[in-house]
């Protein structure tokens, strides 16, 4: 007891220090309420952590057998580890990312991601007519991921736990995080260490990305040359051996009809130039599966619909005799 | 190092639990401060701490030299005057001038193309090389005693929290300050708290938020036509460039504070000011001041007739413009203050049209409503995009609510609501109510929950990170 007495002395006097100095009050006070806030933040995502899951998923390299790419559609509506249940001992990554356009460098950034040893590259086009587009009014997630400094990307992946507690909240984040009654619906995020973003909404919400969509498409259209150039990519990819496979990532009927009708995206002239070019087209009933926002799969659809992708592509590999049985 | 990145909040945290050890020890603290302050700088590029020292070197031995030999005073300073301009003419303007040459070259049918120089523009040249300059202006004055120790002239010029985007700081105020150890008082902590956390609040919330809305608007490769539309991105842009600069003063300052340092005010609610001339007493004061004593009151002021004082005032005002950047749409943007200058000293509108009823409000809209219309050619990349954004500005013919969509869907439109009402509690003087200026505890409980709140506020609800405009210049 009277050992601790010097301590507990000193410490009282730190403890009165605080207490009479306003700016040492005032970052505790902080402190407490940043403690609180981080822990009441809505809707907390699962799985690996965001910054970590972003910060890797842009440094891959030499990683993946099977590398399926596309816009925000594919990242929520691809599971990899769903097909490689189907595509047997290959690793399979979704290297799709928000607001994601067919741009030259975004293709060769999916190429490095493939292993240079493997000896099954592939590479699955996930398309959508936006992806086709140069919409100029769009910084896409992965050109601004590509921006990060080191310095960010050893953060994010060193200190993900952290990084995440201090991520950007908004003001009504913060009021459904302390009062959780008002939200309206709860979305749930799962990030997986394979690429794949799930997306759940309970109840699914209306079709809001419909709107989103008709604006997008007033401003911008199918470009001519962003297809040219893409099937520039297959043909060459094809040549030197990596199979490429391309299918129309599915969505709900009003936004394929709105698509179909708004975007200048012909699927027929599409998948026959994609053939021509030496990739392997994959039809796909694009209105089969459930979305909850009028554009991404619900995460139980998504799961359903990777299985039938990779079972279409496995159809295929077994008739062209190529790969051997999976066990 | 940027004050907003979590590198600088280690390298102060660290700074400050040494300094409260080496600040009472005298050579010690020079020499920390300098250290400090270098590896601050250093961060960016090490190999740009050449140029300042070089820079710091040539006006440290024209001061001593000015002393030494006062007959040559006047060939020191020349010496100090080309050091520090002749750096800034090669890594800020030798472009400028290159591309100039090659287009007259062009227009009078010469098919000569001299290489561009395409050197690195080193982060706040233009603030060390005006602070330097004030130093061998002022020796060479005989308002100043030049220092001896190189250690105190370097901690002079290159204190880290005002070395790369101001204040700018003179030597007969801040050396004096450098070499006195006076004990921090518990008001000094909390007045720097405050600066800092209203500073960081201003870049981090306001400044940054907006700039996604602004920087979105001049992104495109056509501008959107649309009067209203950009008249909001505009004024955006006003409160973006003023929270992301006085934001950086305001840490800048706080930063000094808890060290024990005083730092002077730099911007002063520019935005509530009725008149042009009180718009430049509020508006990056410490430069105004450094362009008044030493380029408008040495080239005649007003004192040799009225003539000389409007050239006097174009010429201040034109390579005020040059020193923000090399390139036609800032000496635009310099052009269109001294003409509304100009107007002002004429026809005196802004006292006239206070003596009207409301007068003073109406006299302070148009100053805020024309300064943002000169604002469109400082932001803007090129000169023809300024003048396409000016033009539709001024027809308001072209009134598309449509695009108002594109400005919903972000913080933007909260945020700048947010700054304009804060005006606003500035212009009618409700700061200097008495509930507002009350030091009772009920006050002071409450200040120290709002500053905590703003904290929170910075923590969590800040925007993606933009390094602070100014750092360019």
């Amino acid at each position: 007891m009277r050992l601790d007495h010097p301590h507990k002395k000193r410490a009282k006097a730190i403890l009165s220090v605080i207490c009479r100095d306003r700016t040492s009050r005032t970052f505790l006070l902080a402190l407490v309420l940043i403690v609180a806030m981080g822990s009441v933040r809505p809707d907390k995502p699962q799985g690996v952590y965001g910054k970590r899951y972003w910060a890797t998923k842009i440094s891959w390299r030499d990683y993946a057998d099977v590398v399926v790419t596309g816009d925000s559609r594919v990242l929520g509506g691809v599971s990899p580890g769903q097909m490689q249940k189907t595509l047997g001992a290959r690793r399979v990554v979704n290297y799709g990312f928000v607001n994601n356009l067919y741009g030259p460098e975004y293709l060769e950034a999916a190429e490095q991601v493939l292993k240079r040893q493997s000896d099954m590259k592939t590479i699955v086009l996930g398309i959508t007519p936006h992806s086709l587009t140069d919409d100029p009014d769009v910084i896409g997630q992965f050109s601004e991921l590509k921006c990060l400094s080191k310095q960010d990307i050893f953060m994010d992946i060193h200190f993900a736990a952290l990084m995440n507690f201090f991520d950007y909240m908004s003001f009504r984040d913060a009021m459904l995080g302390i009062f959780p009654a008002l939200a309206e619906s709860h979305t749930r995020r799962e990030y997986f260490a394979d690429g794949w973003l799930a997306y759940s909404k309970d109840p699914p919400g209306e079709k809001r990305e419909l709107k989103k969509y008709r604006r997008v498409y007033d401003r911008c259209q199918v470009s001519p040359a962003v297809i040219e150039n893409l099937m520039d990519y297959v043909s060459k990819w094809t040549r030197s051996g990596i199979r490429v496979y391309g299918f129309l990532v599915p969505t709900c009927k009003q936004m394929v009809e709105l698509e179909q009708k708004l975007s200048g995206f012909n699927q027929a002239e599409f998948a026959a130039a994609f053939n021509e070019a030496g990739g392997i087209w994959i039809d796909i009933d694009p209105t089969a599966y459930d979305s909850f926002d009028g554009s991404h799969l619900q995460s139980g659809s998504a799961l359903a619909f990777s299985h039938d992708l990779a079972l279409k592509i496995y159809e295929w590999e077994q008739r062209s005799e190529n790969i051997p049985d999976v066990d | 190092m940027q004050f907003n990145s979590i590198v600088f909040i280690i390298f102060a945290a660290l700074f400050f639990s040494l300094w409260v050890v080496f600040r009472r020890r005298n050579n010690v603290r020079w020499v920390y401060l300098v250290t400090a302050s270098f590896v601050f700088y250093g961060w960016w590029d090490w190999r740009f701490l050449f140029l300042i020292m070089a820079s710091g070197l040539i006006d440290f031995f024209a001061g001593l030299g000015m002393e030494r030999f006062p007959r040559h005073r006047k060939l020191m300073l020349v010496l100090s005057i080309v050091g520090n301009v002749g750096s800034l003419a090669i890594f800020k303007y030798l472009d400028f001038g290159i591309n100039n040459v090659n287009w007259i070259l062009q227009s009078l049918g010469i098919e000569t193309h001299v290489p561009a120089a395409n050197l690195i523009l080193p982060i706040g040249i233009s603030f060390y090389t005006f602070q330097s300059m004030s130093y061998t202006i002022d020796i060479y004055r005989g308002q100043l005693h030049p220092t001896r120790n190189i250690f105190h002239f370097f901690a002079y010029l290159s204190l880290f929290p005002q070395l790369v985007a101001g204040p700018i700081v003179r030597a007969r105020d801040l050396l004096p300050q450098l070499r006195s150890v006076k004990p921090l008082s518990e008001q000094q902590r909390w007045d720097g708290l405050k600066l800092i956390v209203f500073g960081f609040f201003k870049k981090v919330v306001v400044a940054d938020t907006l700039a996604i809305a602004v920087n979105t608007a001049f992104g495109a490769n056509t501008p959107t036509n649309s009067c209203s539309y950009w008249w909001t991105i505009m004024i955006m842009f006003a409160f973006q460039i003023y929270c992301d600069f006085s934001g950086y003063s305001d840490i800048a300052r706080g930063l000094g504070k808890w060290m024990g340092y005083e730092f002077p005010v730099n911007f002063n609610n520019p935005y509530i000011a009725s008149s042009f001339r009180e718009f430049w007493q509020r508006w990056h004061i410490s430069l105004s001041t450094w362009f008044r004593d030493y380029v408008y009151i040495p080239l005649g002021g007003s004192r040799r007739g009225k003539v000389h004082g409007y050239m006097a005032m174009w010429l201040t005002m034109l390579l005020s413009g040059l020193w923000h950047g090399a390139a036609w749409h800032f000496i635009v943007w310099a052009a269109m203050h001294a003409l509304y200058l100009s107007v002002e000293r004429l026809t005196n509108w802004p006292k006239r049209l206070a003596t009207l009823p409301a007068g003073r409000h109406f006299a302070t809209l148009a100053v805020f409503l024309l300064t943002v219309l000169a604002w469109v050619f400082f932001r803007a990349g090129t000169f023809s995009q300024a003048t396409a954004v000016f033009r539709i500005m001024l027809n308001p013919a072209i009134m598309n609510y449509a695009v108002a969509d594109k400005l919903v869907d972000n913080n933007a439109i909260n945020v700048l609501l947010i700054m304009m009402g804060s005006q606003l509690f500035f212009h009618f003087g409700w700061d200097r109510s008495q509930w507002a200026t009350s030091t009772s505890r009920v006050s002071a409980a409450l200040e120290s929950v709002f500053v905590a709140f703003l904290i929170l506020t910075c923590v969590f609800m800040h925007a993606p990170s933009n390094t602070f405009i100014y750092f360019q210049f």
